[in-house]
């Protein structure tokens, strides 16, 4: 669990993310109708709850796990909303209210789109305490992957060659490069334009962010292909975008899944991704990315990479057949 | 279909495999599940690298495993059907 002081300075980081939280405010206002109930899903601070009390809802539950709630509470007594915003810190699947809301809004949104649960949470308050026709923000999420040269990045989280210590680094070069790696993606680092590779739709998803996608970009220019990276795409209401496209937002920077080594690439050459993942509580943020690339009909290189592989499985989530 | 001694079994699955000491850790995707199998358990699933019945299984483990046939073949059934159960194993054909 993350101490309170990294809370407090990870959601002020959000909260002065104006990006974001311009978006999100400006996406409630249009969304939130006077006297509505609405369900503010992991709410962190409590900003958006904020901003749902000032837009006219009749009343607010936050719900959040973490201690960050208190601060909630503190803000909603500041501003005058403390009537308005109920507090209830626990596990969603613990929460009990007293009747359907109108609006169910939540930023589980993570910078590669999923990897905070956010279908299974927002749909398990879904399926349990949206009204018929009740509204979902975001009503959608979608998750784009590019290919990306990022020749200085590629280089820094490589290991050091036997020569320097005398050591083979080799194991662990294996879970190196099955590791992503944070980091700031700039627009001219993305080799070909990104594309779709899953979209999250908030009223009819299934309580697991799931996707495979097989995915072709073709290369228009002599490029140094050093991996991929994903950014999410979402239009919070009807005219209101929020994303994390590079070269980013305050908030939300970039994964970076590496290829084992850099890939000299020409133009005409094929990236052939194949990227599938899931992301729920029982199998937390797993991708595989699958990249084989086509020189002219022929293949001339092809790697299999997971997170699944760049960690090291925890023993109490095996199971084993009897 | 019931797995029976001379049932032909292929693995089954695009599974995500990892070693672990002288464990397997396998991740499904699909299912959403991790599995790990140990000792003998392992063994079965080596020596499925390649299309086997149970009987060829329980040949191979009398050699290497000291244990009676009837109790080889009988645990062995139990825990291919398991596997089965969990979409790692199929029938061949």
């Amino acid at each position: 669990m993350m101490q309170e002081n990294k809370l407090i300075s990870f959601h002020r980081m959000l909260i002065n993310d104006a990006v974001r939280t311009a978006a999100y405010r400006d996406a409630i206002f249009a969304t939130v109708r006077p006297g509505d109930v609405v369900l503010d899903v992991g709410s962190g601070s409590g900003v958006l709850a904020l901003f749902a009390a000032q837009a006219g809802a009749g009343h607010v539950h936050c719900v959040e796990r973490h201690a960050i709630i208190r601060v909630a509470r503190e803000l909603a007594e500041a501003n005058g909303f403390a009537n308005r915003i109920s507090f209830h810190q626990c596990d969603i699947r613990a929460l009990e209210l007293d009747g359907p809301v109108d609006l169910i809004q939540s930023e589980l949104i993570s910078k590669a789109a999923i990897g905070e649960q956010m279908a299974e949470l927002v749909g398990w308050c879904r399926d349990r305490f949206l009204r018929p026709g009740g509204a979902l923000l975001p009503p959608s999420v979608d998750m784009f992957v590019a290919p990306v040269e990022l020749a200085a990045l590629a280089a820094r989280i490589s290991l050091p060659a036997f020569e320097t210590y005398g050591l083979d680094f080799g194991p662990l070069a294996t879970r190196n490069s099955n590791a992503p790696v944070s980091t700031r993606i700039q627009p001219e680092e993305v080799i070909a334009p990104g594309q779709i590779c899953y979209r999250y739709d908030a009223a009819t998803a299934p309580l697991t962010d799931s996707f495979d996608a097989a995915l072709v970009f073709e290369v228009s220019e002599a490029r140094t292909l050093t991996g991929f990276t994903i950014w999410f795409e979402t239009e919070l209401a009807p005219g209101i975008l929020l994303g994390n496209a590079p070269p980013g937002t305050g908030s939300w920077d970039h994964l970076f899944f590496a290829l084992p080594y850099p890939l000299a690439l020409t133009r005409g050459d094929c990236v052939e991704l194949r990227i599938s993942g899931r992301d729920d509580s029982a199998m937390e943020w797993l991708v595989r990315w699958d990249t084989r690339i086509v020189r002219g009909g022929i293949e001339i290189a092809a790697h299999r990479q997971s997170t699944f592989h760049g960690g090291l499985p925890i023993a109490e989530r095996v199971t084993a057949p009897a | 279909m019931t797995i029976e001694l001379h049932t032909m079994l292929h693995r089954h699955g695009d599974l995500l495999v990892q070693p672990i000491d002288d464990d397997l850790v396998m991740a499904d995707i699909q299912s959403g599940k991790y599995f790990g199998l140990t000792d003998t358990a392992r063994a079965i699933w080596d020596l499925l690298d390649q299309p086997a019945t149970p009987a060829a299984i329980c040949d191979a483990l009398a050699e290497s495993h000291n244990v009676d046939r009837a109790t080889c073949e009988h645990d062995v059934l139990a825990f291919l059907r398991d596997l089965q159960g969990e979409g790692l194993v199929r029938a061949a054909g």
